[in-house]
C-alpha cells in the first residue's frame, strides 16, 4: 500500500471515542514589553484557564467579540503558538507535551482554514504547490501523484481543475478560500480549526462557502471547531457553542439550548445585540451593554463580566465563577445563573 | 416631486473611473431621494457602487481618476455638482456629514480628537477656542463618551473602536448637519458594541431631525434603522422600496437571493441558498440584465435587453422583466454550486 492511500485509509479505521479533543486548563499569556531592554512588565492573559471538549464528528462554534482569545485558543490547540500551560490530549495523547518533531506527525491530521483569504495564500506560488505543499512536507507520494490528489481535491471543493497553474490573485475572494480548504482537506485531518473563515466574504458567497463546509464534513466524516464572530452563522453551522469573554469561557451549550435558555448575562446581552433582518420584529427585550470590554492586560478581579454586568452582586467582584454543569452538557460560569433562568 | 420636506434627490448619476486599463462606469443611473428626517438605507455587497454613490453624493471622488458625466445632486434645491468647490466646502461637514467604516483611517493620527472637533466648528460655526472646547466636550458627553473633559485631548489610538466610533459621530453632529451619511459604520464593531452605537444614531438623528443615508451590506443593520431601502448591484439600484414591503415582498432576484442566503437567528435551515457564481468585473459586464449570469429566472430578454426600473406597487420599484411574477417565482430558488 502506497504511503498516499494509506492516508486516505487511516481516516476510517480512526478512534470510535466520543471525544476527539480535550483541552484542559489552557492558558496563554503575551509578555507586555517595555523600555530600552525590553522588560516584561506585564502579561496580557488572552486565554486564561480554558477547558472544553470537541467530539467526533461535531462542530463546535466558538464566539466572542475581538480580544476574547478565541483566535488565540485555536492556534495553541494547533500549537502555531506554543502555550503558556494547560493540555490538549488528542488520540490519548497530550499534544502540548510533545516534542516538535513528533507534533509535526500530528499535523496532518489536524488543519487549519484561515479568515483572511488574501494573506493565507503565497502570492508566488501556484495554486496546485499551494495546496500540494503539506502532502510535500509529509513526504506523501511523489509530484506526479501529488498533482494527481490536488486535482481531485480541487473538484472536491468546487474549483475546476483548469485553474492548477493559477496565482492566488487571479482567483476570487470566494475561490481562494475554497483553496484554503483544499489545502486542509487533502491531507486527509480529523479536525479542522476554521478561524473566521467566512468572515471576508460577501453574504451571498459567504452562503456557499458554508454549504461546502457541510457538505465536506458529511463525506469525509470531519470535526470542525469553527470561530467566528457573526452569531447568526455560527448558529447555522454549529452544533454546540462556546461563549468566550476576556479570555475566560462563560458558557458552553448545544446551540438550541444557548439561543433558547442563556444562562450568562454576557451570553443573553450578545444574543439580544445581534440584528434581526426583518423590520416587523420589535426589540424590546433588547441589552445594550454599558462601556467597553476591558482589557486582558489589567482584568477585572472575580468575575470578569461584573463591570457590566445588571446582574452583579457583591459576591462577583470577589469571587471568580466556575464553569460548571448545571444541566446535562449545558455549561455556565455565573453566580447567578438561576436568577438568569428565571428570567428566560 | 416637489415636495417641501425633499432634502436630497439624486438623478440619473453616472459615476466613471478612469483607470490604466481603460473606463468603466462605477455606477450608470442611480435615481434616489431623501426625505427630511427619514433614514434611506443602500446595500450590496462589495463593488456594488454603494459607497461610489455616497463619494459621488460629497464630491470626494479622487481627482483625475473619477468623474461623474451625467447626473444631478440636488440638495435643498441646489445642484450640488454645479457649484463651486468653495460653495461645496461650506456644505461638506456643515450640511452633509459623513461617517466612515474603519474611524481610524478617518481620523488624523497626529491631532487629538478634540482638536479635530474643534477645528470644524471653528471652521463652520465661527467659534473661538474657549467656546469650541466647551462645546467639544459637551458633544463628547452627548455621545456617551467617559470624561469628556479628559477624553478630548486623547489621540485617535489612545481610544476602544466603539470609543472612536463615537467620537466621530460626536464630530459629525457638531454642526448639526441635515444629511448624515454613514458608510458600514459599525462593520468594524463587535456587536455588543454595534447595538450601543445603532442606539446612539437613533436617539442623535430624533434629536436633530437629521436624515441619514445608511449604506451596509447588513440586512440585519438595514432592518433595524432605513425606512426606505435601494437595493444595488453592479452599479445600478435593482430594487428600491419602502423598508417593510421590500422585506415582505422582495422583488428583484438578487434581493430575493441576498435574503436567502444569509442565516437567519429567527429561523433554521438545513441548508442555505446561495446566489451561484460571483459579481462580473466592471469590464465585463454582461449584455442586458447585468443580474443574468447569476439569476435563477432568466429567460431570452434578459441576455438582449437590460429592464428599467418597474414600479410593482406604488413607491415600490424593481429591475426586472420578471417583477410581476416575483411572489410566485421566488417561491423556488436555484442555489446552482
Amino acid at each position: 500500500m502506497s504511503k498516499l492511500e494509506k492516508l486516505q485509509s487511516e481516516k476510517k479505521s480512526g478512534s470510535k471515542a466520543k471525544i476527539l479533543l480535550e483541552v484542559k486548563n489552557l492558558k496563554k499569556y503575551f509578555p507586555i514589553k517595555a523600555g530600552v531592554f525590553k522588560r516584561t512588565v506585564g502579561w496580557v492573559r488572552a486565554v486564561d484557564d480554558v477547558s472544553f471538549f470537541i467530539r467526533k464528528g461535531e462542530t463546535l462554534g466558538l464566539v466572542g467579540e475581538s480580544g476574547c482569545g478565541k483566535t488565540t485558543t485555536g492556534r495553541t490547540i494547533l500549537r502555531l503558538i506554543e502555550p503558556t500551560a494547560g493540555s490538549v490530549h488528542y488520540g490519548g495523547n497530550d499534544l502540548l507535551a510533545m516534542s516538535r518533531g513528533k507534533m509535526n506527525k500530528y499535523r496532518s491530521k489536524l488543519q487549519m482554514i484561515f479568515q483572511d483569504p488574501y494573506g493565507s495564500l503565497d502570492p508566488r506560488m501556484r495554486v496546485r504547490d499551494i495546496i500540494a505543499e503539506g502532502l510535500r512536507s509529509a513526504h506523501v507520494g511523489n509530484k506526479k501523484e501529488r498533482y494527481e490528489m490536488v486535482e481531485q481535491y480541487m473538484e472536491k471543493v468546487g474549483l475546476s481543475k483548469l485553474y492548477v497553474n493559477r496565482f492566488a490573485h487571479e482567483f476570487s475572494g470566494g475561490q481562494r478560500q475554497r483553496v484554503g480548504i483544499a489545502r486542509a482537506l487533502i491531507m486527509n485531518p480529523e479536525l479542522i480549526v476554521c478561524d473566521e473563515a467566512v468572515s471576508a466574504l460577501d453574504v451571498s458567497i459567504q452562503a456557499q462557502v458554508l454549504n461546502l463546509l457541510d457538505d465536506l464534513q458529511k463525506e469525509f466524516n470531519l470535526t470542525y471547531l469553527f470561530i467566528a464572530h457573526d452569531l447568526n452563522v455560527v448558529k447555522h453551522i454549529s452544533d454546540r457553542i462556546v461563549v468566550m469573554y476576556l479570555g475566560k469561557i462563560v458558557e458552553i451549550a448545544s446551540k438550541h439550548e444557548l439561543f433558547i435558555n442563556p444562562l450568562h448575562p454576557y451570553t443573553k446581552a450578545l444574543l439580544s445585540a445581534n440584528p434581526i433582518p426583518d423590520p416587523t420584529i420589535e426589540r424590546k427585550d433588547r441589552i445594550i451593554l454599558q462601556g467597553d470590554v476591558p482589557s486582558p492586560a489589567n482584568p477585572p478581579k472575580g468575575c470578569r463580566f461584573h463591570p457590566r454586568c445588571w446582574l452583579a452582586g457583591p459576591q462577583c467582584s470577589q469571587e471568580e465563577p466556575p464553569l460548571i454543569e448545571v444541566k446535562p452538557d449545558h455549561y455556565v460560569a455565573c453566580h447567578f445563573w438561576k436568577n438568569m433562568e428565571d428570567q428566560n | 416631486m416637489a415636495n417641501e420636506n425633499m432634502l436630497l434627490q439624486v438623478k440619473n448619476l453616472h459615476t466613471i473611473f478612469h483607470t490604466e486599463d481603460g473606463t468603466v462606469e462605477a455606477i450608470g443611473g442611480v435615481d434616489f431621494e431623501v426625505k427630511e428626517g427619514e433614514t434611506l438605507g443602500i446595500v450590496g455587497e462589495s463593488g456594488c457602487g454603494k459607497s461610489v454613490t455616497s463619494l459621488s453624493v460629497m464630491r470626494l471622488l479622487p481627482k483625475g481618476i473619477g468623474e461623474i458625466p451625467q447626473g444631478e445632486v440636488i440638495y435643498k434645491g441646489k445642484n450640488l455638482l454645479k457649484l463651486p468647490e468653495k460653495e461645496m466646502r461650506k456644505i461638506r461637514g456643515k450640511e452633509i456629514a459623513m461617517i466612515f467604516q474603519e474611524p481610524m483611517t478617518a481620523l488624523n493620527p497626529v491631532y487629538t480628537v478634540g482638536d479635530q472637533l474643534v477645528e470644524m466648528v471653528e471652521l463652520h460655526l465661527g467659534m473661538n477656542k474657549k467656546e469650541a472646547y466647551d462645546y467639544a466636550i459637551k458633544m463628547f458627553e452627548k455621545v456617551g463618551i467617559p470624561m469628556p473633559e479628559k477624553r478630548i485631548y486623547s489621540y485617535p489610538h489612545e481610544l476602544s473602536g466603539g470609543l472612536r466610533q463615537r467620537a466621530m459621530i460626536a464630530m459629525m453632529m457638531s454642526c448639526n448637519p441635515s444629511l448624515l451619511i454613514a458608510d458600514e459604520p459599525t462593520t468594524a464593531l463587535d456587536v455588543t458594541i454595534q447595538a450601543q452605537v445603532l442606539d446612539l444614531m437613533r436617539a442623535l438623528l430624533k434629536e436633530y431631525n437629521s436624515s441619514l443615508i445608511m449604506i451596509t451590506h447588513d440586512l440585519g443593520v438595514i432592518a433595524e434603522m432605513a425606512e426606505r431601502v435601494a437595493v444595488m448591484y453592479a452599479g445600478r439600484i435593482v430594487e428600491y422600496a419602502d423598508i417593510i414591503p421590500l422585506f415582505k415582498k422582495p422583488s428583484h432576484p438578487y434581493t430575493v437571493g441576498l435574503m436567502r442566503s444569509i442565516p437567519r437567528p429567527d429561523v433554521e435551515v438545513d441548508r442555505l441558498d446561495s446566489i451561484k457564481g460571483v459579481v462580473p468585473d466592471l469590464f465585463h459586464m454582461p449584455k442586458g440584465c447585468r443580474f443574468n449570469t447569476r439569476c435563477p429566472y432568466t429567460t431570452d430578454k434578459c441576455f438582449e435587453e437590460e429592464p428599467p426600473l418597474f414600479e410593482v406597487e406604488p413607491g415600490h420599484f424593481s429591475r426586472c422583466w420578471r417583477y410581476a411574477e416575483m411572489e410566485e417565482l421566488s417561491k423556488h430558488w436555484e442555489s446552482g454550486e
